[in-house]
């Protein structure tokens, strides 16, 4: 299996649009640049919603309501994340398949993907009668703390992903 | 003192001398730089479309009031860090003109945003005037501006 994704991201690496960007002066830095500032986007964001759940702050707004005003700009954000993520992705990907960086940001990715899939399945199925409570119940407290770290680690490994190529 | 020699004491101070030999302290301030870029620029980003009239779900008072928090404690974090870095390679900074446009940038963002910020959290009515609006765009961008050079720092 491993052997099989090694081959598949050295084919990506050697194909010609992944070899234009990772040889372009200006395009790859460019695209660097709006992933690095896209972070805001997303992880600010979903931020507000984490710490509303943690009962920090917007105390006195329903939960549903904080994240109608801020899933909007988390969804903006993921999708520029995910496009410009995955040309850099393919741009350097057979220096990335042995970056050890960039395993733990994947492996944390998903952990921030499969958090908001317990949440949605378990706590949010009663939100009905917490929605309004500053303080809400201990697993909605967990998952915003678990989204707060978790992205502040895939921010953490993506940056030193960059050291270890 | 000129602005030469305050960069060069910057670099000769115990600070400076820790941040060029530690192996880990400048990777860990840069990292604390980009998790403050993330939360202050979020609420920004949340503040100012709900300015201009987008994702009118709570107050727009309220939101502002109560995003304050993070965002001053972003900003000190980001500005602690940042001086930090500066520190660390104080001279490239001093020559470097993507950093002399983001120090311009920085100043211009803060001159737009503060009190654009502040007037919202003062404004009653829900939808604030054109000039408020215009002033939450060019803060948005003038932020983004901030963002874009500090990015060009390490490619230049």
């Amino acid at each position: 299996m491993s052997e099989l994704i090694h081959h598949f991201c050295q084919w990506l690496n050697d194909t010609a649009p992944a070899t234009a960007l990772r040889e372009s002066l200006w395009v790859f830095p460019i695209v660097e640049t709006i992933h690095v500032l896209a972070i805001a986007l997303l992880a600010g964001s979903i931020a507000i919603l984490d710490l509303r759940l943690l009962g920090i702050i917007l105390r006195g707004e329903r939960v549903t309501t904080v994240a109608r005003q801020v899933l909007p700009v988390v969804w903006t954000g993921f999708g520029i994340l995910t496009v410009s993520g995955l040309m850099l992705f393919a741009a350097e990907a057979a220096k990335s398949y042995s970056n050890p960086a960039f395993r733990i940001k994947l492996l944390l990715l998903v952990l921030a993907g499969l958090n908001p899939l317990v949440y949605y399945r378990t706590v949010y199925r009663r939100i009905a009668a917490w929605d309004q409570h500053a303080k809400t119940p201990l697993a909605a407290r967990l998952a915003g703390a678990a989204s707060l770290t978790l992205w502040a680690g895939i921010i953490a490994a993506g940056r030193a992903t960059a050291y270890f190529n | 003192m000129s602005l030469l020699a305050l960069f060069q004491w910057l670099s000769h101070s115990a600070v400076g001398v820790y941040m060029q030999q530690s192996q880990w302290a400048f990777a860990v301030v840069e990292t604390t730089h980009l998790l403050g870029l993330a939360a202050l620029g979020g609420s920004l980003i949340v503040v100012s479309l709900r300015a201009l009239g987008l994702l009118a779900r709570i107050a727009s008072r309220q939101l502002a009031r109560e995003l304050l928090p993070i965002a001053i404690l972003s900003f000190v974090a980001i500005a602690v860090s940042g001086v930090l870095m500066v520190s660390g390679e104080a001279l490239k900074c001093y020559y470097s003109p993507a950093f002399r446009a983001k120090m311009a940038a920085l100043a211009i963002a803060l001159i737009i945003s503060l009190p654009v910020y502040f007037e919202q959290i003062r404004h009653r009515d829900e939808r604030l005037p054109w000039w408020h609006r215009v002033g939450a765009a060019l803060s948005l961008l003038s932020w983004l501006s901030v963002g874009i050079a500090g990015r060009a720092i390490g490619f230049l």
